[in-house]
């Protein structure tokens, strides 16, 4: 489903904590292109439908919609955007759930700057990445 | 004893002879009819009294000389021979003469009839006299009397309607009454109803004005010559007459007269009889000076007073008052005062079991009261407990929420920022480095597991199976394996069902470690199409569930919460039996105001 396009990967940073979402986009560049920031799931849906990201990374704990919600909303809307959720949640049941709701990244936040990059670009590559949940 | 009689007898054989066999020979000359009132009580009265003063030896004769019916003088000539043939040889110890008539043929008859008899006479004029050895009674018709029972009876009384008849007696008494009634005449208006036919009277007498007494003295015959006996016409007259009827004799009493001031026939009687006594038991009939009586008694007849309407208050005091009835009260007063009796105890019964009723009415009220306030104090405690369980589930949710979006992302980007700085760090600070690292992600799990405990953030994010997964591993992990099994369990739950079963698992999951030590704990939940079962089975020691309520086993706040969501909930235990603890929760019920922010 997913191809390998050129050009830097197009990433959708939801966090509702801004440092949070400034660390994120600083372990992406340069190699990535963040399009965008939403801190809800709401501006999530709507950034997504205007900004057609390549990958969402998608908070799950956030007011209002939850990253989980916001993931299946995607997916039953036809979206092609991959998911890479970034969580503090290192449990096995959220991943499941993360998996479930469609997912395709799975990334600890503490393991931030190790893991984000590799797991956007694996996503981008239609492919699996989840940090350690030890 | 005996011998003083006999001592007396030899010393006074005449006056022995006399007290053994000798009668006394009486005779009794009446004016009056045989049939006569006067006559019939003097006959009743006279031989009781005679007898009773002397004994057995009384010889007693009595005539009566009707000159009412017969006036011819030669009716008076005859009676004459009649006696005289009739008494001829006899002596008499006593003659009594009762009334003028009588007394005038005795005195007139002293020559040849009874020359050596002592006299007693009664005599109604004050002229009369007996001459010869005589003594008597001077009785005067009063008519007045009966005035002044009238005007006291009936102070209103204008008219006094006078009744005599046409013989000669009547006429005589008539004169009598009218000579009486002069003085009167000021005071009242006399109509002298004199010697008219029986008839017209009658006819008169019923047609009498208003403020009118009808006035009886006497007829014996009326203007057709008809012949009555005195009472009878009393009779006729009380029966027609419209008004009271009075008289002056006592005679008329029970006949129809109301009353009045009336010579007593009876006492004139046994006055005269007294006198024949003492002149029988040897007093000289002239050494007793005649004299005047006075006999007459007030007397009114109570029935007459009714008739009339007449107030008895108005009755002169040491009147007679004959024939009163007895009134309800003098026949019945016992019955009467039993009667009352009963009734005022009954009253006092009902009027206590009243006063008992309303006392009863008042307690069941207050009762009701206390009974309402207590449930209202109750209701306000539930609804407070159930604000207090509500507001301490806001408050965990709200720290739970602190800890991870504030204190937990902190601490995140703590980590990962000494993760960005481990590599550009002089080798000799890499150390504390990658201490202040480890640390800094155990404080991450520290804050992770604190907020769990506190509103594990999954019943929102994931749900309540996993919440209640995470809550079977950390029973395993206290040495008491839990097994959890689910079915059909819809997705997702309302908030507030699933904190709700969540809180009660780990409150059954508790009490199954701390207090029935149980080796084993299996927790099951079912969807059913309405709602949710949830079973909570332990093999502990098991305890008594009535004595379990509020010593600390959250089975309080269990059905609290339970109840706050429309659930019901069951436990079973016995001693050494286990735990079983039965929960079930309506989808529908949730209310939506009891919404739980996370």
């Amino acid at each position: 489903m997913t191809t390998t396009l050129p050009g830097p990967v197009r990433v959708l940073l939801v966090d509702d904590n801004d440092s949070m979402i400034a660390r994120a986009a600083a372990a992406l560049t340069p190699a990535c292109v963040v399009v965008g920031t939403a801190h809800s799931g709401a501006e999530a849906l709507d950034a997504v439908g205007t900004l057609r990201p390549d990958v969402v990374v998608l908070d799950i704990s956030m007011p209002g919609m939850t990253g989980l919600e916001v993931a299946s909303t995607l997916r039953h809307q036809g979206s092609t955007a991959a998911v890479v959720f970034l969580t503090v949640h290192a449990d096995e049941d959220f991943l499941h759930a993360a998996q479930e709701a469609g997912g395709t990244g799975y990334v600890v936040k503490r393991r931030l700057a190790s893991d984000l990059m590799v797991a956007v670009q694996e996503a981008r590559a239609g492919r699996s990445f989840v940090s350690s949940l030890s | 004893m005996l011998v003083l009689v006999f001592v007396l007898c030899e010393l006074a054989p005449a006056s022995f002879a006399w007290a053994a066999g000798e009668h006394k020979r009486i005779l009794v000359l009446y004016s009056t009819r045989r049939d006569a009132e006067f006559s019939i009580v003097g006959e009743d009265v006279l031989p009781k009294i005679l007898d009773a003063g002397l004994g057995r030896d009384l010889d007693y004769y009595s005539e009566f000389i009707d000159v009412t019916r017969f006036p011819d003088p030669s009716y008076r000539v005859a009676f004459d021979d009649f006696i005289r043939l009739k008494y001829q040889g006899i002596a008499f110890d006593l003659v009594i003469a009762m009334g003028d008539v009588a007394a005038a043929f005795v005195d007139t008859g002293r020559v040849t009839l009874f020359q050596e008899a002592p006299v007693v006479f009664l005599a109604n004029n004050r002229d009369t006299r007996v001459a010869g050895n005589s003594s008597g009674f001077m009785l005067e018709r009063d008519f007045t009397g009966t005035l002044r029972v009238i005007e006291q009876l009936q102070p209103d009384v204008k008219n006094v309607f006078v009744v005599t008849g046409a013989a000669p007696a009547d006429r005589a008494f008539e004169r009598m009454a009218r000579e009486q009634f002069k003085p009167f005449e000021s005071r009242f208006a006399f109509t002298y109803l004199a010697a008219l036919r029986a008839s017209a009277l009658e006819e008169r007498l019923a047609t009498l004005p208003e403020h009118s007494v009808v006035y009886y003295v006497l007829v014996t015959e009326d203007a057709a010559g008809d012949k009555f006996h005195p009472l009878e016409f009393v009779d006729r007259v009380t029966a027609a007459a419209n008004r009271p009827t009075y008289s002056w004799v006592d005679s008329g009493v029970d006949h129809g007269i109301l009353g009045g001031d009336l010579y007593v026939q009876k006492a004139a009687i046994e006055s005269v009889g007294r006198l024949a006594l003492r002149v029988l038991h040897g007093e000289r009939a002239d050494s007793i000076p005649t004299s005047a009586i006075d006999l007459n008694v007030v007397q009114v007849d109570w029935r007459q007073l009714q008739r009339w309407g007449i107030d008895e208050a108005r009755v002169p005091a040491g009147a007679l008052v004959m024939f009163r009835e007895p009134s309800l009260w003098d026949r019945y007063n016992v019955y009467i005062l039993g009667a009352v009796g009963i009734l005022l105890i009954q009253s006092g019964l009902i009027a206590a079991l009243l006063v008992h009723r309303v006392r009863r009415y008042r307690a069941e009220r207050e009762l009701r009261t206390s009974q309402e306030a207590l449930q209202a104090s109750y209701e306000r405690l539930r609804d407070v407990s159930g604000r207090l369980l509500h507001a301490q589930e806001n408050e965990r949710a709200r720290i739970a929420r602190e800890l991870h979006d504030d204190i937990s992302q902190q601490i995140s980007l703590l980590v990962i920022d000494l993760g960005m700085m481990r590599g550009d760090v002089a080798p000799q600070t890499q150390r504390l480095t990658n201490e202040a690292l480890s640390r800094a992600e155990g404080i991450v799990r520290s804050v992770h597991d604190l907020s769990h405990r506190l509103h594990p953030p999954k019943l929102r994010l994931i749900g309540l199976v996993a919440a209640l997964r995470d809550l079977q591993h950390e029973m395993s992990q206290l040495g008491v394996p839990v097994t959890f099994t689910h079915e059909s369990v819809p997705m997702p739950l309302p908030l507030e069902l699933t904190l709700c079963l969540f809180r009660v698992v780990q409150e059954a999951l508790q009490n199954a470690h701390k207090y029935s030590r149980a080796r084993h704990v299996s927790v099951h939940l079912r969807g059913e199409s309405e709602g949710l079962t949830l079973t909570v089975a332990d093999d502990g020691v098991g305890f008594d569930v009535d004595q379990a309520w509020g010593k600390g086993l959250g089975l309080v706040s269990m059905g609290e919460r339970l109840e706050a969501v429309g659930g019901t909930f069951k436990i079973s235990s016995e001693p050494d039996q286990g735990t079983k603890v039965h929960v079930y929760v309506p989808l529908s019920a949730v209310r939506a105001t009891d919404t739980v922010s996370v």
